[in-house]
Parts: structure tokens; sequence; C-alpha cells
């Protein structure tokens, strides 16, 4: 017999084992304005198909377990991990009462400008810095709607001391007392496959996937209010108790690959009678 | 493996300093002039197993890739300083700033500190200070003797010794004004500072530049609102916990794994 079906039960444990790894991102970011639940998805990964394809030839052939069976390989297929997924649907809606606070409702994401180019983020817990400008939580500036291919730095959004209270109505125009400051930047990305977390609340593009975005034809925007992550406890915690018993499981199947080892070692080799 | 491990340890944290902002809420929710915080989070790196977008083929590229999320961290602890509730106290000198705006005070390093907290005092020469005793900037000194004192909406402080005299008037209380008030530090004793990312403070006659009128005898209570802090604060509890049982059956995997042989 070959045991070379540890591997196989071992990539089920690997991949169990990221699996819990995201569930736990998932349930430590429950609190984080607008984050977006990952998922790994899994698919089996065939090596090689061992055997051609058989038809059955009765009765010229003895028919075996395998005649009926035919798994053509998939009883030595790995599990491979096919990729992350976010779920992109719409988290809850917070009252807070702070004006700089923006919930988008429905589609789309805020322009923010970073060091490392523009990137995206559904979290609209703003503030201002020292100079009065519109920022995220880390300092980055939060862009309004501009011309096609307008330098980042012209769209920021600037306000003066004492002009006024700050209003942003639902479809993102700004205003500072009654001066009109410009519309918040919302886009849409057609291919959401195409954005990559990159870590504080951002997104950004993968590489070799062409962006494109275009602006949201009808804004709805709540000023007062931040999107809660659509995390789903009892679903994570379930997803949890799974991806812990199918561990497990595959600890179980490896130990049995090791005493089958075990056997055929010491007693089937056994020489000295 | 221990990964998750580590990840769950964050979101501990995470909802830890929640609830340590959420429990100062509370603590305060007597104080006059208190303004109340919030803690905000944001996701941190995320590890790459197999990396997005590479060229699988001729002109095909993996539409995802693997990628876990390493956790959480507190992003901000954002003030809020929405306007408290008055407290009528009749008092001549509790004043509230019926908008925004800050009392300058001098503390006792020299440096201008900012509160909204209008509960002042007389001390034994007659100065007007708060309860620390910091002076309320500009110095303002009340003569001895007088029948009556009285603070109008535009900061005009008068004060009247007899009963035919006509109002004088002996000082000006002026009220500053920050770009972004959430940039303030907080120094503890209802007083602020300011730092770069408050901006400078502006100062200015109450009513003016956007600031609030003054209101002679009522005090600003704090903005603690109990529902919402309760509300937040089963929130961050039950997180903590859902936090833990990750933890759990970490440690359960693990455990399982040790006992493989």
């Amino acid at each position: 017999m070959s045991t070379k079906g540890v591997y196989t039960a071992l990539s089920g444990a690997l991949a169990q084992s990221l699996k819990l790894d995201t569930i736990a991102n998932n349930l430590a970011n429950v609190n984080t304005p607008a984050f977006k639940r990952d998922q790994q998805l899994f698919n089996e990964y065939l090596t090689a198909n061992e055997k051609p394809p058989e038809v059955i030839q009765v009765p010229r052939v003895p028919a075996s377990i395998e005649s009926f069976y035919d798994m053509q390989g998939g009883d030595k297929s790995y599990v491979d991990t096919k990729g992350t997924f976010t779920d992109f649907s719409q988290g809850g809606l917070k009252p807070t009462g702070n004006t700089l606070d923006v919930a988008i409702d429905g589609k789309g994401f805020f322009e923010v400008a970073t060091p490392n180019g523009v990137k995206l983020t559904r979290a609209g817990n703003f503030t201002m810095d020292g100079n009065g400008q519109l920022v995220t939580k880390d300092g980055f500036p939060v862009l309004r709607n501009g011309e096609p291919g307008a330098d980042p730095a012209s769209r920021t959004i600037r306000f003066d001391t004492g002009a006024g209270a700050v209003t942003i109505n639902d479809s993102g125009d700004i205003f500072q007392g009654t001066e009109n400051m410009g519309r918040l930047s919302l886009v849409e990305v057609k291919n959401p496959e195409s954005l990559q977390k990159t870590g504080n609340s951002l997104y950004g593009f993968k590489q070799n996937m062409a962006p494109e975005m275009t602006n949201v034809v009808a804004p709805s925007l709540k000023q007062g209010f931040v999107e809660t992550s659509n995390v789903n406890i009892v679903q994570e915690m379930t997803d949890m108790i799974q991806t812990n018993r199918v561990f497990e499981s595959t600890q179980k199947a490896i130990g049995a690959y090791d005493s089958m080892s075990e056997k055929l070692v010491n007693v089937v080799g056994k020489t000295s009678l | 493996m221990l990964k998750s491990l580590n990840t769950a340890a964050t979101g501990m944290a995470a909802q830890q300093t929640n609830m340590d902002v959420i429990a100062n809420n509370i603590a305060n929710v007597s104080t006059a002039g208190f303004k109340k915080s919030r803690a905000e989070f944001e996701d941190l790196v995320y590890q790459t197993q197999k990396e997005l977008g590479t060229e699988t083929g001729m002109n095909s590229y993996s539409p995802n890739g693997v990628q876990t999320g390493l956790g959480v961290r507190t992003a901000a602890v954002q003030k809020d300083f929405a306007m408290g509730n008055a407290l009528v106290t009749k008092n001549p000198l509790d004043i509230q700033i019926e908008g925004s705006g800050f009392f300058q005070v001098l503390t006792p390093d020299g440096q201008v500190g900012f509160t909204r907290d209008g509960a002042f005092k007389k001390d034994p020469n007659g100065k007007i200070v708060d309860k620390n005793g910091n002076a309320l900037q500009p110095e303002i000194t009340i003569p001895p003797n007088v029948a009556g004192l009285e603070v109008s909406p535009s900061g005009e402080v008068r004060v009247i010794q007899g009963l035919n005299d006509a109002p004088q008037v002996i000082g000006q209380i002026d009220v500053v004004n920050f770009i972004n008030p959430a940039g303030l530090k907080a120094m503890g004793k209802n007083v602020f500072t300011q730092t770069p990312s408050s901006g400078q403070p502006q100062a200015t006659r109450p009513g003016l530049n956007g600031t609030g009128y003054l209101s002679q005898g009522q005090l600003e209570s704090s903005n603690v609102n109990i529902v919402d802090e309760m509300v937040n604060m089963i929130t961050a509890q039950r997180a903590y916990e859902t936090n833990s049982k990750v933890i759990q059956a970490s440690d359960q995997m693990l455990q399982s794994i040790n006992n493989m042989r």
C-alpha cells in the first residue's frame, strides 16, 4: 500500500487552518467601520489523472471495485486554495451624530489620496487635520469630484475656521455655511474582483487588473452615520465550529495513515518469527 | 494556526481599548463640559499566500489570490464635541458657551489651556479662576464689595457696586475656536491643549466667527448619552467574548495536532 494519501489529508488540514485565520480576522474586525468580510474558497487540485478513463468492459474483464467507482485520480487530489473573496454586501448604518461621519448607503467607494496613489475606502469616519483638510483617520486627504485625469492634490477638500457648520447632503455635495465646496467623489468599481485589501480599511487594485471605475450616478450618503462591518457573528461562529471539526477529522485521517504504516513496518515486515 | 491566535488577540486588545473609552465616558457622565470619545478601528495588513492577478498563461491572469488579514488596530479615539445639555445653576460665575468655542485658562506650566467647563470661582484677590485655580485669560479681577456681577452674551463683564451706580465694565471674556476641535489633546481636569492637528487657536468675541454666545448662570453638562454607552458596552463585551472563542478554537486545533501521535 501507499501512504502518500497522508499528504492529501495534510492539505486538508492546512486548508482548514487558513480558513480559521480568515474567520479570526473577520471576528477581530467585527467593530471596524465598513469592514467587509472575507471568505476562503477551496477546490480540488488534480495532480494527474493516473489512469485513463476506463470503460467497463463487461464481461471480458473481471469486474473490480475500481470499475464501478472510477475516481480518475481524484482519490489522491489535494485541496487547493482557490482564492480569497470579499463579500461587499452592505453593512448596517450606525448613528453617531458626528458631522464628518458619512456612510455610503448602496454601492460605491470614497477616493483617498495616499502616498502610494489614490486608494478606495468605504469607511466614512472622516476627520479634519490642523489645516482644515478633510482626511481619513490615518491623515490621508479625501477627494472630491474633478475633471477626469485631474491631479489628486487639486481635489482635496479644505474647510475654513468659523465659516459655518459643515453639511453633506445625500448626494455628497459638501456645504460650509452656504458655500458649496464641491461633491465628495464616490466611484463604483465595475469589477469588484479586481479590488485588493491593503489594510487600514483601504482598497487598491490587483496587479494586471485594469480598474474600471465610474462615478456613481445617484449617490446615497448619510451624514452623521458610519457603516458597521458586515460580519455576522453567528455565521462566523458556525463556520468556526465546522472548521474546527473538519480539522480534527483530517487529523484522524493522518492518524489512520500513521497506524497503517506502523502495522506495515512492524507487523507485516516482521522478519524474526 | 498561530496566525489566528494572534489575530484574535488583536481583536481582544481592540475591544479592551473600546471598553476603556466607554468606561471613561460613563465615569464622566456628570462632569461639566465633558466631551465623550469613541474608539475607532481599522484592519491590519494582509498576508498574501497566493499573489493576486498573476499571469497564469497566455493573456490569462488569475482573477483572485489568497490573502488573510492579520487583525485589527485602533486607528483613533475620536472626540465628539457635540453640545451637552444646559444645567441652570443661578450662580453668577457659572458661564456656558451656547455653541462652539472654548474658554482660555492659564495652566500652572504657563501654557494656555482650553476648557468648556465654565464653572468659574473667585480667588482671594478677586481674580476669576477655574476649579483648579487656573486664571481665566485675559485676566479679570472683580473689585471687592460688589453688589452684582453680570456677563453679557458677547462676553462683557460688568459689576454694580452700589444700588444707584451704573454698571461698570471690568473686562471682556473672549472665546477661541479651532478648525478641528477633535484634534485637541485632553490634559485631564477638563482642560485641553492645542496640537498640530487642531490648528491654531483663533480668539474672538463670543457669538462671532461661528462661536456661541455666553449664557450666565448655567453650566454645560457632559454630552455622554448613557443609553448609547450601554449599547456600545454590550457590543464591545460580546465582540471581546467572540474573539476569545477564536482563541479557544485555535487552541483546540493545536491540541489535536499535539494528540496526533
